[in-house]
């Protein structure tokens, strides 16, 4: 009887080890090097985060096993992963609307009990406070938008720096008098097109009539735009279209295109962030300024600003005291003067936080004053806010609406219906992970990495894995989650012929890299590769190429391939390129929702099957 | 009484003493928990009393505030401005008019685009001009942004009439009256909670707009969501205090935050669609009442202690009453029961004494007339067959006398009715006899017999020569018995001294050269019934009781008893025994020598009911040549000792056990005859086989003079009347 009640004890035991998932990695801890690491997904609303951000909370909790997924930037995404039962612990995101964030409340912690809540500004919180007083998104330091001029040019050409809209006008008029592209911008991507039709007009939206209004669309009171108050802000948007001189050909152009302009001089004005100003300084050594959205005087200048993103965390664990401590730690972390040094590079961000300063670059001190008065524009940034803007300022760059009025109805149009790309587009028969493992690394990257190659007809591609935002969840998709799957402002596609020996360099350049949008600071941020096997050795140091091989065979340092890297373009390629000594990339390819709406959609396929191209050692 | 029932009846005293307890206890934690409830009650009260009294500061001072603003807003209705620099100089202007340094305050002027204008020249937009967006003129809030440095209680009124700046007219919208919300503080005080009291004004959603405190207790945005997730004391819960709040506009709760007991309070402000709230911790608030309670809770707790205490020792006390009565009842009982066993102990020694008496008197008598008869009978002149046969009979006789003697002494010994009673006595006398029996012993042996006797010092001393005597001869009889012709006995009498002056040790060693005894049975000697198996019984006849007897008798005397015995070789026993020396002897008259007694002329009266004794009595008396008259019962020997002159009988020779009237009741009679000059003084002997000690003092009781037992030796009896004779 007693070797009955020892063998059902043993049994049990064993069941419960298995069920709780003791000795294997489950989805709250994991075992590396022997130690028990507690699991953290966390999901970057944009590929600044892979610079320094990610490396900086790696650093500071060693003991956590961090896995980056680089997710759209978006809430609804997160209704996505929420659908699926598989919110990430801490989110992040910076399009951000409280009318859109609400979706998620029941998925969300409710921060509003904790001290982190109370390091705000009471004021600039409560944007972020429900009605029954429940906060579930913090933000982070505001991104200021504006528009960067190229000083220097405008010194060159003798043109005076606009102080309002009316100079403003004489500046694009001078700038294309002398064939320099006055003002350009990426107006292919919807925050350009949202940002502009919106700085274009902030007296207007900033109006006593405009804000009513704000406030009664935020709280979902309208569901169109105010002809009062969006019909002069048309009329300024086909003003300054007019007056810039922006056409058909702007509507398509890309993110790189109006960027290159202007560091080779061929553009005088674009819009941008601080950011922008850090990573576009013009020729080289040029002067470049960040100057507001121009009104009709100088007291109507605003600058447009944003929180650089906002973050929350996953209700789910959070019962669990330690965990949820470790949760907020990581939060506190992420929003600290620390964190927002990281985010905010320290010099172009203004902080929502009492314990938070930043003191900016020189080139914002033209902010300043701004900042004193605070004619810092909040962006009315809901997700429709964004894709609607987008079509409708492309029709009026392409000339489909030429009035205001018609503006305005094509835009109350849009918001009536319905948005598109939700009906059931796709089946996905077998769902992988995208969690890393040391056997076969991250599957759902790899699936999509393979799909790339043999839709591109590339010998191989290499691709940060963490682009790929999720799981691949098996069943049914409409285009929009679809993309989701992989769909990203940071990712981009450069096609390239590589000899074996500059791929060596590439990968052996990727491990190494720092501080770099495309570094790799942990395992979930390792590149996958397609056609090639990677053996890789990691230690305190961080990650050591030892050899690349094909099918098992070292792979041939001589041969050329075709390469297909998608990676952040600006940062990262930049510099590997720079290392591999090689200029000519072709980045004009699909990105990788696209191929995943080809395979999916248009062939009705499935994913190419995941192979194991890593070897971590 | 089995202790079930002792039990039971216990049970019930102290279930009602637990009963009594639990309720004073129960009493205890009810009045505690009373006390504790009314203490709840009036914390809460004290703090709703404070808290209304905030509130009526509080709305009386912010109130004033409105009035600034109105006086603000009629102040600058009207009035155009050039630029922003007269604005800010208005402002200004106004700010001291209206004094409002003296309420902390600022005046903010608002435009249509939601810049403000503050006195010190700094224009900005205004985060919170959302706030009054809604239509309503009046606004008030809490303002907390890094553009106007500090935390605000804003009072905003829209402008009643245009004021505009400018060339384009830009329209000013509010006048805007900016309260530094650390002022607040000045219209309450709550000093009186220690320093500890926390001050909440908390948004309509429950977030928190200011608090006034050393640390926030709360310590959350959230002031509901902390106070959902805190611990309730009186099993209240927060949407519960939510409801009360909305009805009575204002509560107090008792809540458990971070393992401390807080109070806090409720209350609408109204007028400014905020909530007030009062957070104290539970030992500041009532703390004298509390005090007070704590006292009355503790006299409480000690005048109930004691109570129970007392109850308790009463219900022991009682218990032990109760329990004395029943142990007084049980003793009572055990004492009926032990009396009643005595008497039956008493009874059934009665009836044995009596079934002994009876049995000695019974076996008695016919041995009396055995051992008469064949000394009658020897006396014929019988052929030596016939006188053989008359020794053996003589022989069994003797032996089974002394085996009833023996039989009954032991019983006797055991039943304690044999009592030591020292009498003076000349101790030399006693062994002078003990060696005349033993000359008698040895008249047919060929044993040596040794004398070696010590003369004392003091030959006169308290004992029992009976006693003594018994002992050296059943001690000398066993050695004659146990020692083959040729042998020696040797008796040593010395004398030594006694633990004190007053007291001798006598000590009688006694050797043969005997048999001897096995070292196994010399540590059974004493036993009864205890005889060395020698092979033959019949060769050394005894009832084995002889030694036990002995050792009794010494045992009694305070005396001891040592044996040495060599088997074969031979035994000595050395007896010793304590005395007290006395002065005198009185033991009597000494005995006159039988044998010169001249018995003719001596008449007896012989009261005997068996012819049988009667008749050996008679017929060895009348060969002694002395006359006598029979009575064939006690009745009958008064009737003839009354029918004849005094001095007719010289002696009665009284049996006890006699039909009509027993021997003591005869000789009561005989004694009480008033009218008779004899009846004192004739002597009496009774001639009974009442046997004992208590039979010969009994009948010296009756008033008879000796006691002669049968069955009757003559020479005892001769002796006796010889002694008794008052010729």
């Amino acid at each position: 009887m007693r070797k009955r009640i020892a063998c059902f004890l043993m049994s049990l035991l064993v069941t419960v080890t298995i069920l709780t998932g003791c000795g294997t990695a489950d989805s709250g801890s994991i075992v590396n090097n022997g130690t028990q690491k507690e699991k953290v997904v966390v999901a970057c609303w944009g590929n600044q985060m892979l610079d320094t951000y990610t490396q900086y909370l790696c650093d500071l909790f060693p003991q956590v096993e961090f896995e980056f997924v680089l997710a759209t930037n978006s809430t609804d995404y997160y209704r996505f992963r929420g659908e699926h039962d598989d919110m990430p612990d801490i989110l992040s995101v910076r399009r951000f609307a409280l009318k859109d964030a609400v979706l998620l409340k029941d998925d969300l912690y409710d921060l509003s009990n904790t001290e982190l809540a109370n390091t705000y500004y009471g004021s600039y919180l409560d944007s972020y406070t429900y009605d029954d007083g429940s906060v579930n998104w913090l933000p982070t330091c505001a991104e200021v938008d504006g528009i960067i001029i190229n000083k220097t040019l405008f010194d060159e050409y003798n043109i005076p720096v606009p102080t309002d809209y009316e100079s403003f006008v004489k500046a694009c008029e001078s700038f294309e008098a002398v064939g320099i592209r006055s003002f350009v911008s990426d107006f292919s991507a919807d925050y350009t097109c949202m940002e502009v039709l919106q700085g274009a007009a902030i007296p207007d939206l900033q109006s006593i009539e405009g804000r009513k209004w704000r406030q009664q669309y935020e709280s979902g009171a309208v569901h169109e735009l105010s002809e009062e108050v969006w019909k002069p802000v048309f009329d300024r948007f086909f003003d300054f279209v007019k007056n810039t001189g922006l056409g058909e050909e702007d509507a398509d152009y890309p993110n790189r295109t109006p960027k290159e302009m202007f560091t080779e001089g061929k553009a005088a004005m674009f819009r941008g962030t601080g950011a922008d100003v850090i990573s576009f300084p013009g020729r080289g050594n040029d002067e470049v300024l960040l100057l507001p959205y121009f009104g009709q005087t100088e007291q109507d200048n605003w600058y447009l600003t944003y929180p650089t993103f906002q973050i929350a965390a996953s209700k789910k664990g959070m019962d669990d005291p330690e965990r949820e401590k470790l949760i907020l730690d990581i939060m506190t972390a992420m929003v600290n003067q620390q964190g927002q040094d990281h985010i905010s590079y320290g010099k172009n961000m203004v902080p929502y936080k009492k314990d938070v300063t930043l003191e900016l670059m020189k080139e914002m001190d033209n902010l300043k004053p701004y900042i004193e008065q605070n004619k810092l524009y909040i962006r009315l940034a809901s997700n429709e806010m964004f894709r609607i803007s987008k079509d409708v300022v492309q029709m009026i760059l392409k000339g489909e609406v030429t009035t205001s009025q018609q503006a305005l109805a094509a835009f109350n149009t849009e918001l009536g219906s319905v948005e598109p790309g939700l009906e059931i587009a796709a089946h996905v028969d077998t769902g992988y992970s995208n969690e890393f493992t040391k056997e076969h690394g991250n599957q759902a990257a790899s699936s999509i990495a393979n799909t790339m190659r043999a839709l591109s007809d590339v010998d191989f591609v290499f691709m940060q894995a963490c682009y790929v935002a999720s799981d691949i969840y098996a069943g049914d998709y409409s285009q929009k989650d679809l993309a989701y799957l992989a769909k990203n402002d940071g990712g981009w596609p450069g096609l390239m012929e590589l000899t074996g020996d500059q791929i060596y360099t590439l990968v052996e350049t990727t491990l190494s890299m720092t501080g770099n949008r495309g570094a790799v600071c942990n395992d979930s941020t390792l590149y996958v590769s397609s056609g090639f096997e990677m053996d890789i050795t990691k230690d305190d140091n961080g990650y050591t190429l030892n050899v690349l091989t094909v099918d098992g065979k070292e792979l041939d340092r001589s041969k050329t391939y075709s390469f297909l890297i998608y990676s952040d373009r600006d940062w990262y390629m930049s510099e590997v390129m720079e290392q591999i000594g090689i200029s000519e990339v072709d980045m004009s390819g699909p990105k990788a929702e696209n191929y995943l709406m080809q395979r999916l959609v248009d062939e009705g396929e499935q994913l190419e099957a995941p192979t194991d191209y890593i070897i971590l050692r | 009484m089995s202790e079930n029932k002792k039990g039971a009846k216990y049970f019930l005293p102290a279930c009602l003493a637990a009963i009594v307890v639990s309720v004073l206890i129960s009493g205890i934690f009810f009045i505690q928990e009373s006390l504790m409830k009314m203490m709840r009650e009036e914390r809460s009260n004290q703090l709703e009393e404070m808290v209304t009294q905030i509130q009526a500061n509080l709305d009386s001072g912010l109130h004033t505030h409105w009035n600034l603003v109105s006086g603000l807003n009629n102040a600058i209705q009207g009035n155009h401005f050039v630029d922003g620099n007269e604005v800010f100089e208005m402002i200004a202007h106004l700010e001291n008019d209206f004094c409002t340094n003296l309420y902390g305050s600022r005046v903010m002027l608002l435009d249509e685009q939601g810049t403000a204008y503050l006195s010190d020249g700094s224009a900005g937009i205004w985060y919170d001009i959302s706030h009054l967006l809604d239509g309503e003129k009046r606004h008030t809030f809490v303002s907390e942004t890094d553009t106007i440095d500090g935390s605000f209680m804003v009072f905003s009124q829209e402008l009643d009439s245009p004021v505009t700046m400018g060339d384009n007219n830009l329209r000013f919208t509010h006048v805007v009256l900016l309260k530094d919300i650390r002022t607040l503080k000045s219209y309450y005080t709550t000093t009186t909670y220690g320093g500890n009291a926390a001050t909440y004004i908390i948004k309509k959603n429950g977030t928190m707009a200011y608090f006034d405190a050393q640390d926030d207790i709360i310590g959350a945005r959230n002031v509901y969501h902390a106070l959902e997730d805190a611990e309730y004391v009186q099993g209240r819960n927060f949407e519960m205090i939510r409801d009360e709040l909305e009805q009575e506009g204002i509560v107090a709760a008792d809540i458990i935050l971070n393992e401390t007991e807080y109070y806090y309070c409720l209350t609408s402000l109204d007028d400014y669609d905020m909530t007030l709230m009062l957070v104290i911790p539970a030992d500041d608030i009532a703390v004298n009442t509390m005090n007070m309670m704590n006292s009355a809770i503790m006299t409480e707790t000690v005048f109930i202690s004691a109570m129970a205490v007392l109850i308790l020792l009463a219900f022991y006390s009682l218990m032990r009453v109760q329990q004395s009565s029943q142990e007084i009842k049980l003793e009572q009982e055990t004492n009926r029961e032990l009396n009643r066993l005595r008497m039956a102990a008493e009874s059934a020694n009665a009836a044995k004494s009596t079934f002994l008496n009876n049995m000695s008197h019974d076996i008695r008598t016919p041995m009396n007339a055995i051992i008469g008869f064949t000394n009658i009978a020897r006396k014929q002149n019988p052929s030596p067959e016939i006188c053989n046969c008359l020794d053996k009979i003589s022989d069994s006789s003797e032996h089974l006398l002394a085996l009833i003697n023996d039989v009954l002494d032991i019983s006797r010994i055991e039943s304690g009715k044999i009592r030591y009673t020292p009498s003076p006595i000349d101790i030399c006398d006693v062994s002078d006899s003990v060696i005349t029996i033993m000359y008698g012993y040895l008249s047919n042996r060929d044993i040596l017999f040794d004398i070696n006797v010590e003369e004392p010092e003091n030959r006169y001393v308290m004992g029992d020569a009976v006693r003594i005597r018994e002992v050296l001869v059943n001690i000398l009889g066993n050695a004659v018995k146990f020692t083959y012709d040729g042998g020696r006995i040797t008796y040593m009498v010395s004398y030594h001294e006694g633990y004190d002056e007053k007291h001798i040790r006598v000590r009688y060693t006694i050797s043969d050269t005997g048999i001897g005894m096995s070292e196994e049975f010399i540590g059974h000697i004493f036993d009864e019934f205890s005889q060395e198996e020698y092979g033959a019984r019949t060769q050394y006849k005894g009832t084995g009781l002889g030694m036990a007897i002995t050792k009794k008798f010494v045992d009694l005397m305070g005396g001891t008893i040592e044996v040495k015995s060599t088997k074969g070789v031979g035994s000595t026993f050395i007896v010793e025994i304590p005395l007290e020396i006395t002065d005198c002897c009185d033991s009597g008259k000494k005995t006159a020598a039988v044998d010169h007694v001249n018995w003719n002329g001596v008449k007896l009266l012989l009261a005997e009911d068996n012819d049988l004794n009667a008749e050996i009595a008679t017929v060895q008396l009348e060969e002694l040549g002395i006359q006598v008259e029979r009575a064939v019962d006690g009745q009958q020997a008064v009737d003839i000792f009354a029918g004849n002159a005094p001095g007719t009988f010289n002696m009665i020779l009284m049996d006890v056990m006699m039909p009509k009237m027993n021997g003591y009741e005869a000789t009561k009679t005989i004694r009480g005859m008033r009218d008779r000059e004899d009846a004192l003084t004739i002597p009496i002997i009774a001639m009974t086989a009442n046997a004992f000690a208590e039979d010969v003092q009994a009948s010296l009781d009756a008033g008879m003079n000796g006691h002669l037992s049968k069955p009757i030796v003559m020479e005892e009896v001769k002796k006796t009347i010889a002694r008794n004779l008052n010729r």
